[in-house]
């Protein structure tokens, strides 16, 4: 019964005015000018030291955003953003510099304990889980630090800020950035192209299985300032690399907006797992304020027997608008999708995925579990496709909605095209509530109907938080708001 | 008689070799039951005699009544007397059992150059070896085995079985899953078909199904190869001392 | 976005047979004016392209090259001969009908003027004699109507205006069928209407049939309006069956009153591009929907089914099931959106569509779609794409079957599932032999 009543006690909290992230770090920064233009992308550039060919490449990129418009076949609804009223980069004074953990800015430092994000490598190690995360800390638009990093070296795997890895690596970077998600891409991608401030880099060199989690946390702290984080992730041939990405925002009255762009690279039988707990401040109960996440991640199966596997946890934002993909271009390539979004309040959401089947033999899975409560809409958007050439492609797929009040709204737009006739495709779908009869049942044994409602979404976003590693389960647990009912372990 | 003659098989797309030189005889009139443990190349076996695909015979020859069956098609074998009772017999949405039947019977028949059936014709044979084998045909009404019980599969292997004559029936697990009462209906069903023109190949992890279908030879096959032979009393030792000796020998 | 689309030659062509036959279509002036205006509606929508959501698997701009002239005179001559030639196996079922020869009523062919229960009239004769109110009831564009529907508009020359009286109960089906006879290529565009009133039921059959030897180049527009009263019940289903080449674009508007059954089962075989479009939406509670189909395509065939269920008031039940058979470079669509309105609770809904593919270059584009604005329902959907099952083909083999007849089996058992939903017996009877005609002609691997 404990683990019920913390799971009632969870719920209670993601309830939107009792998002426990939102104070603000009060801290010195330096700030580009508001508004956008190209001298904003050049000022970007030099902040950070960058050769000529990726100034050049952003430029690139600002020129095709000034010709393109904001999509608008997602099912959500806000005002138009006026991009010239933004900030596009921002960082704490006290990062300027070289920096190891001692220089960090003691006020950071506290921001991110308070976010219980462990920096200092010895509190990790005597952490209560016993097991060792790497992070790295963006802090609006740079990195600020980076754990375990010299541990890493010794296996060979890079990790580090994106920023850093331009300078260190200019070769890896420029080998795969825009490689599976070009500068042209769409509107918000183009607009990250041009401005992305910072990120995290991660190559695994052949055959390394990468000794720990890797984790980034993203922290938009300052005021009217866009993030536009940039995530580079290359597992090379026969590696593996699981990463995790965090985010958390101040509770602002105004909206703030989020557009990052993920990339992942899996050559031949390298395997990434990448895992998402956001929960970017959602807006306040009347939908007031709130984070806008137009956010574009994308992996590339680019070798045989490669394997990509996206877990996310969404239950912030105001808006989210992201659909993390496979391109399955290797033979026997796989893709995963597992999700939990949950919207309360005014939150929209608009999420899925795509599964691009190119390569012969590759097979994805895609579970998508939605849960609307409040005002809010959830709707589920995805794609699978297999090419003319790619035979014996094998999809299974199943959404499926949970409603709990009658002012929400959850919507499933799966577009399913085989252009070969060796696909097996199978997609279903369901939406409902909870069954009167399912709650009499628990009732009938004594649970209470808040006990009751908590045991039975439990068990529907089962199979997904399955699928997250062990180490954030916790997190995921307390930002869920569910607990698993003994399946961990 | 059913000759196997140093039979290797594998796997078509993989380069693991299962059947690994198989030698069987098998007369007409008599029942032999393969006996083996898991993995052993049972059910490889049970389908390289039907001819399904995916499997690579790379040696050795099947002969049934001293003719070569293995470039022949599922169908063709069907013609010759070959019947497989699966393990898991398929389910065919849509298709009521009796059209299924009567589209196969008539198949067969055609073959071996007999005349169709007309519909009532084939309705009273239906009904005449339901009655024998103590089987209420009114299930072929349904769709095939589509929702059957484990037990009311196998009893509408065993009709179609009965309905289709073959001469070289081959019985793939037909234990597994079954309660001691389905058990014994498939069992009556198996030996009132057992004659002096028609061969059984008995294919079983357990004794249990040789007390009601009683074999007249008894072969262990471990690591693709008949380990041993011998009569009934082989399948009782069997399930006393279990596999262990054959496993081993074969490693 | 849309500024300034350059209009593509059929396009044009549609602008200029409209200026050709404007004088000759029925109807009085306010007719005349409607259909100017829909004209006028339609150049601004042009053909719908891939860009239009709705229209993403369909493109018309990019597929209707050309435009044949409209059908206005019924000059053809057709015997019941060979109008039970045409029907094939529908000759069989047992029912009245009301025939129509190029898109022109042929009183002849007829026999519903003692239909019990049904009262049956030409819409080209109504449209001769009504008043200025009916006319323009008769020749308008549905609300919501897309460019198809807009052309309907403009075009229509005559369908069937059915009414199912009060209380009645029409034991034998009306069959409405649509002949394409003669030579030369050409373009007709019907409009039916079929009102079952309160507590009335009946059966209705649409058919849109080729005579062996009528030009092949055709393109055909038909839209039915269908209205099922408190309590009424209609059992509807479309059968097109063409040889390959036909444009075939229909649409079906259905509204449903409080505790109204409609049953409908499309059968498409053999149409070149075609658009099978049902929209229904209950308008009163305890409304029951079924609607299913079964389509066969090869060669370069493209069949598409899109539904849009809408769920606008409680307690109402939606059914549907779709399966096609692909072959060559036969290419299904089906797109199929369930919407619940706010407070449409104690909605049930569930969706399933099936195809299956005979052949490499076949193709299968599905789009399924829930859109839930209320709680306390249970909707799902499902969408599966696959070949035969080779286990299952072996299974048959290994039963003595040859590989032909086994393949056979299976896809008339997978078309089989779907025909099971029509109740008319007769019809179901006729379905299962178009089914098994097309697999005779398959070219079978």
């Amino acid at each position: 019964m404990a683990a019920v009543q913390e799971t009632i006690d969870q719920v209670r909290k993601i309830d939107v005015d009792q998002y426990k992230y939102g104070f603000e770090t009060l801290i010195d920064s330096i700030t580009a000018p508001k508004g956008l233009d190209e001298s904003t992308v050049r000022f970007i550039s030099a902040k950070k030291g960058e050769p000529e060919w990726l100034l050049n490449w952003r430029l690139e990129a600002f020129t095709r955003w000034k010709a393109m418009t904001e999509p608008t076949w997602a099912k959500v609804h806000y005002p138009k953003i006026d991009f010239q009223d933004l900030y596009y980069y921002s960082a704490p004074k006290s990062t300027e510099g070289p920096k190891s953990l001692a220089e960090v800015d003691p006020e950071l430092l506290e921001t991110y304990k308070k976010l219980g994000i462990p920096l200092k490598e010895q509190e990790v190690l005597a952490g209560v889980q016993g097991s060792r995360v790497a992070v790295d800390a963006v802090f609006d638009s740079v990195s600020v630090v980076t754990t375990f990093k010299d541990e890493l070296k010794k296996a060979g795997v890079i990790f580090c800020s994106i920023s850093e890895a331009v300078r260190e690596h200019p070769e890896l970077v420029k080998k795969y950035l825009g490689s599976v998600v070009p500068q042209s891409d769409n509107f918000y991608a183009s607009l990250n192209s041009a401005v992305f401030s910072d990120g995290s880099f991660v190559y695994v060199p052949p055959g390394v299985r990468c000794p720990m989690e890797l984790s980034t946390y993203f922290r938009i702290n300052a005021k009217q300032t866009g993030q536009f984080e940039r995530t580079l992730i290359i597992a090379d041939r026969g590696a593996y690399v699981s990463y995790l990405e965090g985010c958390t925002a101040p509770m602002r009255d105004e909206h703030q907006l989020h557009a990052a762009v993920v990339e992942l690279v899996a050559l031949d039988e390298a395997e990434i797992k990448y895992s998402t707990v956001q929960n970017w401040y959602p807006g306040d109960a009347q939908g007031k304020g709130g984070v806008y996440n137009f956010v574009t991640k994308r992996g590339d199966c680019r070798g045989h027997h490669s394997k990509i596997s996206w877990t996310q946890v969404e239950t912030g934002s105001a808006i989210t608008w992201k659909y993390p993909s496979c391109i399955l271009r290797g033979d026997y390539s796989r893709g995963e999708f597992y999700s939990i979004a949950v919207s309360n309040g005014y939150q929209q959401v608009d999420s899925g995925t795509k599964m691009i089947h190119l390569g012969k033999n590759s097979s994805s899975r895609i579970i998508s579990k939605g849960i609307a409560a409040g005002y809010s809409q959830n709707t589920y958007r995805g794609l699978v496709s297999a090419h003319r050439k790619a035979t014996n492609v094998r999809n299974f797929t199943n959404c499926d909605s949970l409603l709990i009040g009658d002012k929400c709204g959850a919507h499933t737009v799966p577009y399913i095209e085989a252009k070969n006739s060796s696909a097996h495709f199978e997609h279903e779908a369901t939406t409902s509530k909870i069954s009167d009869d399912m709650l009499f049942y628990c009732r009938q044994r004594g649970l209470s109907s808040e006990e009751a409602v908590a045991l039975v979404v439990n068990g529907f976003v089962r199979d997904v938080l399955q699928q997250l590693p062990m180490e954030f389960m916790a997190e995921s647990q307390k930002l869920i708001g569910i607990s698993l009912e003994g399946s961990v372990g | 008689m059913l000759e196997i003659k140093n039979l290797h098989v594998k796997l078509a797309d993989e380069d693991r070799e299962i059947l690994k030189g198989l030698s069987l005889t098998v007369p007409k009139g008599e029942v032999h039951a393969i006996m083996g443990p898991n993995g052993s190349g049972k059910s490889t076996l049970a389908y390289v005699l039907a001819g399904r695909d995916g499997y690579e015979v790379t040696d050795g020859d099947i002969l049934w009544n001293g003719e070569s069956i293995i470039d022949m098609e599922p169908d063709e074998r069907a013609a010759k007397g070959v019947f497989l009772a699966f393990q898991y017999p398929m389910e065919i949405p849509g298709v009521a059992g009796l059209t299924f039947l009567r589209t196969a019977l008539n198949a067969v028949r055609k073959k071996r150059g007999e005349a169709e059936l007309t519909t009532p014709a084939f309705l009273k044979l239906v009904k005449e070896k339901g009655q024998k084998l103590n089987i209420d045909v009114d299930m072929l009404k349904r769709p095939v085995n589509v929702g059957f019980s484990g037990g009311e599969k196998k009893r509408s292997e065993i009709l179609q079985m009965a309905l289709l004559e073959p001469t070289l029936c081959v019985l793939d697990e037909t234990d597994s899953g079954l309660d001691i009462d389905a058990l014994r209906v498939v069992s009556e069903g198996v030996n009132a078909l057992r004659d002096k023109e028609r061969a059984f190949v008995v294919i079983t992890h357990y004794q249990r199904l040789l007390n009601y279908i009683v074999p007249d030879k008894v072969h262990v096959l471990a690591d693709g190869r008949i380990q041993k032979t011998g009569g009934k009393e082989l399948a009782l030792e069997l399930e006393k001392s279990g596999y262990a000796e054959y496993t081993h020998k074969a490693a | 976005m849309n500024v300034a689309v350059m209009k593509t030659k059929a396009e044009q062509a549609i602008s200029e047979s409209f200026e050709a036959a404007a004088e000759k279509l029925p109807g009085t002036d306010v007719v005349r004016e409607r259909r100017a205006q829909a004209i006028g509606a339609f150049s601004s929508l042009g053909l719908p392209h891939r860009r239009i959501e709705e229209w993403k698997y369909t493109d018309l701009r990019a597929n209707v090259k050309e435009i044949f002239p409209a059908a206005l005179d019924d000059a053809m001559p057709l015997t019941i001969a060979e109008l039970i030639v045409a029907l094939g196996p529908l000759a069989h079922v047992d029912a009245h009908r009301i025939v129509f020869v190029n898109g022109h009523h042929r009183a002849g062919l007829g026999d519903f003027a003692d239909a019990a229960g049904f009262e049956v009239a030409a819409l080209g004769e109504l449209l001769a004699t009504a008043t200025e109110d009916v006319s323009a009831d008769l020749v308008s564009t549905p609300e919501g109507g897309d460019a198809v529907e807009t052309l309907n508009t403009a075009f229509v020359t005559d369908g069937a205006v059915v009414r199912v009286t009060e209380g009645a109960s029409a034991s034998k089906p009306l069959l409405i069928v649509f002949v394409r006879t003669g030579g030369s290529a050409s373009s007709v565009a019907v409009r039916n209407f079929v009102t079952v009133e309160d507590g009335a039921s009946a059966t209705v059959i649409e058919a849109h049939v080729v005579l062996p030897g009528a030009a092949q180049d055709a393109q055909l527009n038909a839209l039915t309006e269908v209205t099922v009263g408190n309590n009424a019940a209609l059992h509807h289903a479309k059968v097109a069956v063409d040889e390959g080449k036909a444009l075939h674009l229909t649409s079906c508007d259905v509204t449903l009153s409080a505790d109204a059954t409609y049953r409908n089962f499309q059968f498409s075989a053999g149409l070149g591009l075609a658009r099978n479009g049902l929209n229904v939406i209950f308008e009163g509670e305890g409304g029951k929907i079924d609607l299913s189909g079964g389509y066969l395509a090869r060669r370069a065939e493209h069949i598409d089914t899109t539904l849009v269920v809408d769920h606008a008031v409680p307690r109402c039940e939606s059914r549907e099931l779709f399966k096609g058979v692909l072959e060559d470079h036969g290419r299904g669509v089906f797109q199929g959106k369930i919407i619940v309105r706010p407070d449409a609770q104690k909605t049930d809904g569930k969706q399933m569509s099936q195809a299956l593919m005979l052949s490499e270059d076949a193709e299968f584009d599905s789009k399924p779609e829930l859109e839930i604005y209320a709680d306390d329902v249970v909707c799902g959907h499902g969408t599966t794409v696959a070949e035969l099952d080779p286990d299952l083909l072996f299974y048959c083999r290994s039963r003595g079957i040859p590989e032909k007849e086994a393949r056979a089996l299976m896809i008339e058992s997978f078309i089989g599932e779907a025909i099971e939903k029509v109740e008319n017996e007769q019809l179901r009877g006729a379905l299962a032999s178009y089914a098994t005609q097309w697999l005779g002609r398959s070219s079978g691997r």
